[in-house]
């Protein structure tokens, strides 16, 4: 069974102690310090604090938007499958250089107006205005919770991981430590501290990543002798769909394709931007970055396989062991250093994300569900900051099995539970609450349902079937059918300010 | 709702659908071949549709279009010619990648970078958001939301 994998470094990572990589992860960890306290003190109201006071500029946005999106996965656990499923892996990335306009197609421009209309500060809150409904607010904060924690204790899982193999703290105490530091100015600061180190994180990001696959090419021969060592020994690994059936690469590109338009950590980047006119480079910006930045995840993966079909390396024991091999045993320690502080960087503007949209869906999204007005103040939000924090750490210090049923649904759930009510009903005036109410439930029990069962190994889907699939499909569908049913209250589901916003009237 | 829009939500229904079917026969251990090429087909429809589903803008949506039909393209030929070209030991190189990888790595994976954004950035309507025409559709929103009151 193939199913989305863990989107996070579960696995200890070897120890990277060299004074070099030392010194350079040591900048990088006093440079983010730098940014966050000078941005922290910017931070003066909620607004600042969940939506960067709306004065972002478009490079921020599009780079920070990059950082969110890709995690540590990108540069430790999606080289490794690449290794080991060969092009296969590469369909989880493969959409990249489509989702940046359709996010901007399908959301820009209504979350933007919205925030100007309504002044909504998260995702469900533009859920609960479209369809006049603090239930479908509540519910997609719910949903957004649920995810978050599984998501956010995974990464400060893989952050932990990385600071121990960097600084042999143990992996417990590295765990606390990753988690302090970002909640630490995700507290101070809230996300205009997270856009601005991410800035920062997301540049390291893709500078590491783009000299690694020039390492990746000078030791290898070229491209062409990568190709021809992986061709002659195991041409499978290197067809269109590597060591995967055709449906279950192509069942990643779906997931990964229009589930993107469903990741609230990244769409509600759209809300912060100072001039909405710029939005029209934010595609071609954030894209151009992303795929910087993904040139090691398919780079590295490609060549160690290939350097192991020479016998230049022994197979690794772990797929998850290919970055850190190869840049131990072929990249200058410098560049090791600041593709370590990358993985850092990967993880950190993540985890940053995560918190701020956890923290807002307590404050701002589940008070509009029991009908009270959101908790508007900065000490609210940094309070709720902390809870979500120590849930997810308490879960990071939970059983290895626990996190991996935590890291395969974060992605799955905001895309089965968001993408229908969201991507589509911003744009469709047939849709109503409704619909909206049944997608959301069927993508948030769906997904709870299916990956516990799965986990629980009570049900095994073939390859190709994966439950972020199945789940968002049947969340779209039901979406559409209830709303056709419930099609005489689709003009009332939407007051006449927000038709405005939506540019329906 | 406009002509595009239309296509385009429905070209989002058709697409889900034929993904929903692709995995109906994948668990029922049927028809590989038919599964594979339902997600092509329900992939490309999908995205190109979610391209077309956008706020229309005034000028018309000549780009959008343009976008919108670059992905169903894109999409069908690339996955279309890795399923349908054989493969093996003896692929011939393109660019340094086995061709069928070289179509899905860089005709899906990189070609559209320089296409889909660039449609994106030619249909995108930028009047009506400076300062000015963000007030004027504040004042309308409260408007709208006056006379319901």
């Amino acid at each position: 069974m193939i199913g989305l994998p863990v989107l996070a470094q579960t696995r200890a990572l070897p120890a990277l102690g060299r004074p070099e990589i030392l010194a350079v992860a040591a900048a990088y960890f006093v440079v983010c310090a730098a940014i966050a306290w000078w941005s922290t003190r910017r931070t003066r109201t909620a607004a600042d604090f969940y939506v960067a006071g709306r004065g972002i500029g478009i490079w921020s946005l599009a780079i920070a938007a990059m950082a969110a999106t890709l995690s540590g996965f990108a540069f430790i656990g999606g080289p490794g499958l690449v290794y080991a499923l060969g092009t296969g892996a590469v369909f989880i990335v493969l959409p990249a250089a489509l989702t940046g306009a359709l996010s901007g197609w399908a959301l820009a421009r209504p979350l933007r107006l919205l925030a100007e209309v309504r002044g909504v500060m998260t995702i469900p809150a533009a859920i609960g205005a479209r369809y006049r409904s603090p239930a479908a607010q509540g519910l997609a904060g719910i949903a957004i919770l649920a995810a978050v924690v599984g998501y956010l204790a995974t990464n400060l899982v893989a952050l932990g991981l990385v600071l121990d193999a960097l600084f042999g703290l143990g992996r417990t105490p590295a765990i606390v430590l990753g988690a302090v530091i970002v909640l630490s100015y995700t507290m101070a600061g809230g996300i205009l501290a997270g856009i601005y180190t991410d800035l920062f994180q997301g540049a390291v990001m893709a500078i590491a990543s783009t000299l690694v696959f020039a390492a990746v090419l000078d030791t290898g021969g070229g491209l062409a002798a990568l190709s021809q060592t992986i061709l002659a020994t195991e041409p499978g690994w290197f067809g269109p769909w590597g060591t995967l059936s055709p449906v279950a690469a192509l069942s990643f590109f779906f997931v990964f394709g229009l589930g993107t338009l469903g990741q609230p950590h990244v769409v509600h980047k759209f809300y912060m931007i100072r001039d909405p006119r710029r939005l029209r480079w934010y595609p071609l910006l954030m894209t151009g970055a992303l795929l910087l930045t993904l040139l090691l995840y398919v780079g590295v993966g490609l060549a160690m396989k290939a350097q192991v079909l020479r016998g230049a390396v022994p197979p690794m024991a772990s797929p998850d062991d290919a970055t850190p091999t190869f840049l131990l045993r072929f990249a200058s320690p410098l560049l090791a250093g600041v593709v370590f502080s990358g993985v850092a960087a990967a993880i950190m503007s993540t985890a940053n994300s995560f918190l701020s949209i956890g923290a807002a869906a307590l404050t701002q999204d589940l008070p509009a569900m029991r009908g009270r007005a959101p908790l508007a103040s900065l000490a609210a939000g940094r309070v709720a900051t902390l809870v979500v924090a120590l849930v997810a750490l308490g879960a990071a210090l939970g059983s290895t099995r626990l996190i991996a049923l935590l890291g395969v649904y974060g992605w799955g759930m905001f895309a089965a539970t968001l993408v229908p009510a969201l991507a589509i009903g911003l744009n469709w005036p047939g849709a109503t609450r409704a619909g909206a109410l049944a997608a959301i439930l069927t993508g948030l029990v769906g997904t709870l349902a299916l990956e516990g069962l799965a986990w629980a190994k009570l049900i095994a889907l073939p390859s190709g079937v994966s439950i972020a699939g199945i789940t968002m499909v049947a969340a779209i569908l039901t979406f559409v059918g209830v709303s056709w049913l419930t099609r005489a209250d689709a003009e009332g589901d939407v007051d006449p300010d927000v038709r405005v916003a939506l540019g329906w009237d | 709702m406009t002509g595009l829009r239309r296509v385009g939500l429905g070209a989002v229904i058709i697409g889900t659908l034929a993904q929903g079917i692709a995995y109906l026969l994948t668990l029922r251990g049927e028809a590989p071949q038919v599964a594979a090429w339902l997600m092509v087909a329900g992939i490309a429809a999908a995205l190109a549709g979610t391209a077309w589903l956008g706020p229309a803008s005034p000028h018309g949506s000549r780009w959008r279009v343009v976008g919108g039909l670059s992905i169903l393209v894109v999409l069908l030929v690339g996955f279309g010619a890795a399923l349908l070209l054989p493969g093996g030991a003896t692929e011939p190189l393109w660019l340094g990648l086995p061709r069928r990888a070289a179509i899905l790595l860089l005709g899906i994976g990189i070609f559209p970078v320089l296409l889909v954004p660039t449609a994106y950035a030619l249909d995108f309507d930028a009047t009506d958001l400076d300062d000015a025409g963000l007030a004027a559709l504040r004042a309308r929103a409260a408007s709208a939301r006056g006379s319901a009151e």
